[in-house]
Order: structure tokens, then C-alpha cells, then sequence
């Protein structure tokens, strides 16, 4: 494969990277904040959903890094994040 | 890590293949800066007894100090030093926001100090007199050997010297090394088999085997320290949560970490009352929390609604067996009297999470345990540090005879980066650390900003054995790096001996153990950089050697931060 190497190749490379990193922590993010949306007594469950958003990132970066096609990828990452933020923004607005 | 790894690219292949590359690029790339953090984390455990190496001046006083808490006559009650500390207080400081009064060591004696928060919100301090209550001059005198000490590995080992950068440089470098962990189970089809797995003299193979020995032996630790790690500034990395419910501003995320940790602290009321005699409430907060008091805490002092908190001492062999290193607290009103909360030592104010990030923050720090547990994290620490060695040597040892030719028309270039940046990363940080323990010595006393000269020596040794890798063949580098490595081990207690005349026996006559740890250690690792630099110059002598002893000497001269190429292949 190596002598067959074409510019094309690092573009599928460099998207797996960004969504490892920015993809990943999106999802912990959003997480975060989903945790957050979950209590009135918001502090400590942010201080959880932290602690559980480190391993959610490594998770991402695992998906990303793993065979399947790049949008399927990203689907994986994004639909997550976008869902948690959903539920957040539910969640608060219901609160008051 | 299967042979034919980088002959996939990202994401493609099966399952394994894909987290092999992963494995191969992600542990490559970090490696170096992990392997600092590592070796520098590792001597980090032993932070004291390298500050008192690097302070001899301090040993005279240190001594004298004990004899005279010996012969000293008793000195006065907590209840007058309470008083002491009330009465200073109020006499200078009675419009700050908190009153911090520090009376006695655990038992009754030692020093009495005041803490408190200056206009500027700044934490200020003063010590007063145990013999009447006045307050002590600092000297004005700086240390005659201003120094950072075994600090300096703590600070490196997280934040790099760079503050909230370096923070986020060594964020990003634990979060990729859990990705490498991840992906190497995954790439391990036979993880049990090849921890008994050790093939010497076979070259690649034995780089291999290395690698995966040091890391299947500690991987729980490898994953708990990187994990706890990134957990302990979990709040700078993953700001979220608190930016969207708190805040962005600074103020916002004290108030977050006020709520976490001080649930329930009241607001100042505008009515004026008087703080009241402490030492009533000293008393019942040591018996709600079965522990001598060490910091009786005010908040709004002078106030109505002024809270009185008062902290206990963790005695060495309570902490021992606690993973939560937290100290008994009770909280009374100052105005009523009331307990407002007890908390046991060990125990947090909040729920699960606080409690969880308390012995996160007792795992990585080993603050229990006692003298075992540092030995065996410091142990811990070097495989790891082994494993991120073998792994950067791995790379290249099996790219030397076979380009794989990842780099296009570069990659000669890209493996000459490489090779150097092994040799500078693994010998040379080595060097630039015991190379500071060097500058402790030779850096003249009094001179202004001491300390930073110490820590620039350290960076700029690290600095020319960059150069000095790029700038000769592998082989020479890694040879002539592991020579400087050994004579400076080897020769440190003999700069010792000419520069404040101590010397190992001596320390060990006098029972001073940490500076004979120091040494010796720093002994062990010249001795192992010498084995190395052998191995290395007589490859065929290598012939001789049994199995057994390959596997341990090739695992242990990692350990050493001296590990060797099979360059002369």
C-alpha cells in the first residue's frame, strides 16, 4: 500500500483525527451538559458527568479509529451529542 | 501489535488491523512526551526526600530544631493560643473576609500561625510568638540555596513549567496515552500468553516481547494513573457543564467549587458581633470528629452570621488506610452555637461524585500507604515509563532494515527525526535529570532567582541532547548519551562529597536515610546505564547471557530511562 500512497489518502486520515479530538469532545460536552440538565442540585452531577466524559472521549476516539465509513463515523459522534443536547434543552425548559 | 500494523491505514482492514495503526501512530507520536511525564511523575513520588537532598543547609537546622522540641519546656495552652491568634486578628485584620487560625501540630506543641484573606483576596500569613502571642519577623534572609527541589518533577510531570498550557499539553498527551492502552488490549489477540512470553536475542521480537510484558504486568496501574490524572483538572478540561449552569467567568467557577465543597456557607448578615472565645468550640468540634485540631477556620469574621469550621490532623496511620485523604471537619454558627455539619475523616461534604474525585485525587498522589506503596508506584512508574521506551525503540528497530515508506520521498528524513528524538527523549531526559541534581550543587548560593537557574540548567542540558542526537549517527548518540548518563550518576556522590562534605556512609551513619535514598538510586541508575552502554559496544556478548536474565536486564535498563537501541544490528 505503501508505493500506491496518493495525496486522497490523508484526507480520510485527518477527518478520523478531527473526530477523534473535536468530535469526541463535543460528545463529552454534551454530556457534561446533559448531566447537568439532570438535577436541580446541578454541581455534584456535573462533577459525575465529568468524570464519566473522560472515558465517553476515549470511547469516541476508539469509534472513530475504527473501520467503517467516515460519515458512518461521524453519524456516531454527532447524532449522540446533538440528542444529549436535545434532552438538555428539554430538560431546562421544562424546569422553568 | 501485530508485524504488519503500518501496513494499514487509519480506519481500514478489520477491526484489529485499524487499532493497530491506531496503536502504532497514537503511542509513537506521544511517546516521548509521555515518557517525560512518566519518568518525571515517578521521581515525583519521592518529592520530599530529593528537597531534602537539594537543601543541605537544612539539615543542621532541621536537627537543632528536633533537639530543641525535645528540651523545650512546655510551651502554652490552645486555649491562650487561640487567644493569641483571636486577639492578633482583631487588633489588624478584622475586616477580612476569613480568619485561618493554624494553633499547634497534633500534639499541642510547634508553631502558631494565622491566615488570612488580604484586600486583594490574596491568602496572606504571619506566625506568632509561642512564648507571649507577638508576632514573629520572617527573616529577612532568602534560603542560601533557593531552590524548587523535588517540586520541580511534580510541576514538570503536569503543566511542563507552562502553566495552563503545559496543563493542557500533558491533557491531551494522558487522553492519547489511554487511546494507545485501549487500542493495544485490542490489538492483542493473546494478551495472557505473552506476558510469559519473552524471546531473547531475537532482536524486533525482543523489543516486542519487552513492551508487552511491562505493559500487560501493570496495565491496571497504567490506566488508573493516566485516568486519575486527567481526572484531577477535570474542571479545566471539560469546562462545559459549568459554563452553560454557572458561568464562564472566574467568579462562576468558584462559585461551583463553593457549592461542592462548602454547601451551605452562609452570606454576611451587616450585623456586627464579635468573635466569640474559641476554644468551646475547639473542643466540641475534636470530639464530633475524634481528631486534635489543626486549623480552626471564620468565615465573615465580626459578623452575625459568622461560621466557625474546625479541621482535624489525620495521624500517619489513619491516612495510611484511608484512600480519601480528607480530615475530620465540623462547622458550628458562631452566633447560636449550632452544629451546622460533621464531617468524619475520610468522608466528604457532598455525594458519590465528591467522594469519588477525593480518592481519585488520594490514587494518583499516594498519599496512604505508607513508604511501600510509593516504592511500589515508584516502580510502577518506571515500567511504564519502560514501556513507552520499548515502544519508540519497537518502532524504529523494526524500520531499520525495511522502509515502510509512511512518509513518501520523506521518510528517510522522518525516521532520522525519529531515531534522535528516541535518543533525546530517553537518555537525554535522563541526563538533564540527574544533570539538575548536578546544578543543585554547582549553581553559586545567593545569587538572584537560584531556582530558576536550577530548572533552566534542566531544560537547557534536555536542550543540547536534542542537538547532540540529531547532530551524530544513532548509535554514537545513544552511546556517547548513556556515557554522559553514568558518569553523572555515578560521580553525583562525589560532587556531593566536595561540595557540603556528606557522603553516603555518613548519611547512612546518621540515619539519614532520604539522602541515602537519593544517592543510591541515582547509583543503581549509573550502574544500569554502564550495563547498557556494554550491551550495546559487545553485541555479540549477548550470546552468553541466559534468557532469564536478557528479560530482566532489557526490562530493568528501560526502567533506568537508559534504554539502549539494538542499534549495533
Amino acid at each position: 500500500m505503501n508505493d500506491k500512497k496518493t495525496p486522497r489518502r490523508s484526507a480520510p486520515y485527518l477527518q478520523r483525527l478531527l473526530g477523534a479530538s473535536l468530535g469526541g469532545y463535543l460528545l463529552a460536552s454534551a454530556w457534561v451538559v446533559f448531566c447537568g440538565a439532570l438535577s436541580r442540585h446541578a454541581a455534584e452531577s456535573i462533577l459525575a458527568g465529568m468524570q464519566v466524559g473522560l472515558v465517553i472521549h476515549v470511547a469516541a476516539a476508539i469509534w472513530s479509529f475504527s473501520p467503517m465509513p467516515l460519515a458512518r463515523m461521524w453519524l456516531g459522534l454527532l447524532v449522540p451529542a446533538a440528542l444529549l443536547l436535545a434532552a438538555s434543552g428539554v430538560l431546562m425548559h421544562w424546569r422553568g | 501489535m501485530s508485524t504488519d500494523a503500518s501496513l494499514t491505514g487509519a480506519g481500514t482492514g478489520g477491526f484489529r488491523q485499524a487499532h493497530a495503526w491506531l496503536h502504532t501512530w497514537c503511542g509513537l507520536w506521544f511517546s516521548w512526551l509521555l515518557f517525560a511525564v512518566f519518568l518525571t511523575g515517578t521521581l515525583a513520588v519521592f518529592e520530599e526526600p530529593i528537597t531534602h537532598w537539594m537543601t543541605p543547609e537544612h539539615h543542621a537546622e532541621e536537627a537543632a530544631a528536633q533537639q530543641l522540641a525535645a528540651s523545650a519546656p512546655a510551651s502554652a495552652s490552645l486555649a491562650q493560643r487561640l487567644a493569641w491568634g483571636t486577639d492578633y486578628m482583631r487588633e489588624h485584620h478584622q475586616g477580612a473576609a476569613m480568619w485561618e487560625l493554624w494553633p499547634s501540630d497534633a500534639t499541642g506543641a510547634g508553631d502558631l500561625r494565622v491566615y488570612w484573606f488580604d484586600s486583594n483576596r490574596q491568602y496572606a500569613a504571619a506566625q506568632l510568638s509561642t512564648r507571649d502571642g507577638s508576632p514573629i519577623q520572617p527573616a529577612a534572609t532568602p534560603p542560601v540555596r533557593g531552590t524548587q527541589g523535588g517540586h520541580h518533577f511534580v510541576t514538570f510531570h503536569y503543566e511542563l513549567h507552562a502553566g495552563t498550557a503545559g496543563l493542557w499539553i500533558v491533557g491531551v498527551a494522558a487522553l492519547a496515552m489511554l487511546v494507545a492502552l485501549v487500542s493495544g488490549v485490542i490489538t492483542h489477540k493473546r494478551i495472557f500468553k505473552d506476558f510469559f512470553t519473552f524471546r531473547a536475542r531475537k532482536g524486533q521480537r525482543s523489543w516486542l516481547d519487552a513492551h508487552n510484558a511491562v505493559a500487560v504486568l501493570t496495565l491496571p496501574f497504567q490506566f488508573m494513573i493516566a485516568y486519575t490524572g486527567l481526572a484531577l483538572s477535570v474542571l479545566t478540561f471539560l469546562p462545559a457543564g459549568v459554563a452553560v449552569y454557572y458561568g464562564t467567568q472566574k467568579a462562576d467557577r468558584e462559585r461551583f467549587v463553593a457549592e461542592l465543597n462548602e454547601p451551605g456557607k452562609p452570606e454576611a448578615s451587616g450585623r456586627a458581633m464579635e468573635v466569640p472565645d474559641l476554644e468551646p468550640f475547639v473542643q466540641r468540634g475534636q470530639t464530633l470528629i475524634g481528631q486534635p485540631v489543626r486549623a480552626v477556620v471564620i468565615d465573615h469574621p465580626g459578623d452575625a452570621a459568622a461560621r466557625i469550621g474546625i479541621y482535624g490532623w489525620n495521624e500517619d496511620a489513619d491516612a495510611h488506610g484511608r484512600l480519601s485523604p480528607t480530615t475530620g471537619m465540623a462547622m458550628f454558627s458562631a452566633a447560636t452555637g449550632e452544629v451546622l455539619q460533621v464531617r468524619l475523616p475520610g468522608a466528604v461534604d457532598g455525594g458519590t461524585p465528591s467522594l469519588a474525585q477525593s480518592v481519585m485525587g488520594g490514587l494518583h498522589m499516594v498519599p496512604f500507604g505508607g513508604l511501600a506503596l510509593k516504592w511500589l508506584y515508584f516502580v510502577c512508574g518506571l515500567m511504564g515509563s519502560a514501556m513507552m521506551a520499548t515502544g519508540a525503540i519497537l518502532f524504529m528497530v523494526k524500520r531499520r532494515h525495511r522502509h515502510q515508506g509512511e512518509f513518501g520521498s520523506a521518510t528517510a528524513r522522518v525516521y532520522r527525526l525519529i531515531e534522535g528524538l528516541n535518543v533525546a527523549a530517553i537518555a537525554g531526559l535522563g541526563i538533564a535529570c540527574v544533570g539538575y541534581l548536578w546544578a543543585n550543587r554547582l549553581v553559586p548560593l545567593g545569587i538572584a532567582h537560584r531556582d530558576d537557574w536550577e530548572i533552566g540548567l534542566f531544560f537547557g542540558v534536555w536542550g543540547l541532547a536534542v542537538v547532540h542526537a540529531w547532530c551524530r549517527p544513532p548509535r554514537s548518540a545513544w552511546m556517547e548519551q548513556l556515557a554522559v548518563l553514568a558518569a553523572l550518576c555515578l560521580l553525583l556522590p562525589w560532587l556531593n562529597l566536595l561540595t557540603t562534605g556528606e557522603m553516603l556512609v555518613t548519611q547512612v551513619l546518621h540515619g539519614d536515610w532520604e539522602s541515602a535514598g537519593v544517592e543510591s538510586v541515582c547509583i543503581a541508575a549509573g550502574v544500569l546505564a554502564i550495563w547498557a552502554l556494554r550491551w550495546l559496544r559487545h553485541p555479540e556478548g549477548r550470546n552468553q547471557r541466559t534468557p532469564r536474565r536478557e528479560k530482566q536486564g532489557a526490562a530493568t535498563a528501560m526502567t533506568a530511562g537508559t534504554a539502549t537501541a539494538e542499534v549495533a544490528e
